[in-house]
């Protein structure tokens, strides 16, 4: 465990690395099981709450690149149902590809092709609330990786709670 | 939401039928899963038990209930009563 120059406060490399693997995973490495549960929970309801509401095609890294950005906090899950949309909704595998219904994008594409759209690609509220989700869910894992990297291995919390009001 | 589209729903990969109709419901899930998160960071020690993290985690969804429900009634008072009564130009 590394520590910073100007105070006491441990860097926990590791245990960030580890919640960025998987959803509380970072505690749990510092003896802190029941809180990396309960927090790695919260992350999971948030991530597959997400894919049921949206499915697979709320993880999107090339059409939603900015959403995904934040969706990636969430850690590997979040590549996973990204590879998953592009393998299995976007090849057609799951559900129909039909030609999108035009203008897409404005225009079709250069070889005046128009591009194909799965029969199971999420629309309106079913696609925001979908995203909104998963993107929740990476940023509230970027919390508690935040809180791993920098919390002591065994902390009481009375302690800590000290410690970050002074 | 039909018998049929529930029936051919295939969960993960399709969208959730008839969202539109209950949209503003989950609300609830999304305040649960954000308070279970932060209250396990920031909230009350584990150490004697999960009563009282339990406890805080309802207080935070309730907090944010009464949050949005109070914002979406604010946004409803300026928007149907307020904005018809300023004078067109």
């Amino acid at each position: 465990m590394a520590r910073s120059d100007s105070d006491d406060t441990p860097m926990n490399f590791g245990a960030a690395a580890l919640g960025w693997v998987f959803p509380g995973l970072g505690h749990v490495m510092l003896g802190q099981v029941r809180r990396g549960i309960l927090a790695g929970s919260g992350v999971l309801i948030l991530f597959i709450g997400g894919l049921l509401v949206g499915g697979i095609d709320a993880v999107d890294r090339k059409e939603d690149h900015l959403w995904f950005v934040g969706q990636a906090g969430a850690g590997p899950i979040a590549f996973g149902a990204a590879i998953a949309n592009e393998r299995i909704l976007k090849t057609g595998q799951h559900g129909e590809l039909l030609p999108a219904p035009m203008p897409y994008g404005g225009a079709a594409t250069p070889d005046g092709t128009r591009p194909m759209v799965s029969t199971s690609k999420a629309l309106a509220h079913a696609n925001e609330f979908g995203t909104f989700f998963t993107f929740l869910a990476g940023l509230m894992n970027f919390v508690v990786i935040l809180d791993a990297f920098q919390r002591r291995r065994d902390q009481p919390d009375a302690e800590r709670r000290k410690e970050t009001a002074a | 939401m039909s018998l049929s589209s529930l029936l051919a729903y295939t969960p993960v990969l399709d969208p959730l039928p008839g969202v539109t109709h209950f949209w503003w419901a989950l609300v609830v899930p999304l305040a649960f899963g954000v308070a279970m998160s932060w209250k396990a960071v920031r909230g009350p020690s584990l150490a004697n038990g999960l009563a009282g993290y339990w406890k805080a985690v309802g207080t935070m969804v309730t907090q944010v209930l009464l949050a949005v429900v109070g914002i979406a009634a604010g946004l409803f008072i300026l928007v149907q009563l307020v904005l018809p009564r300023l004078p067109a130009e």
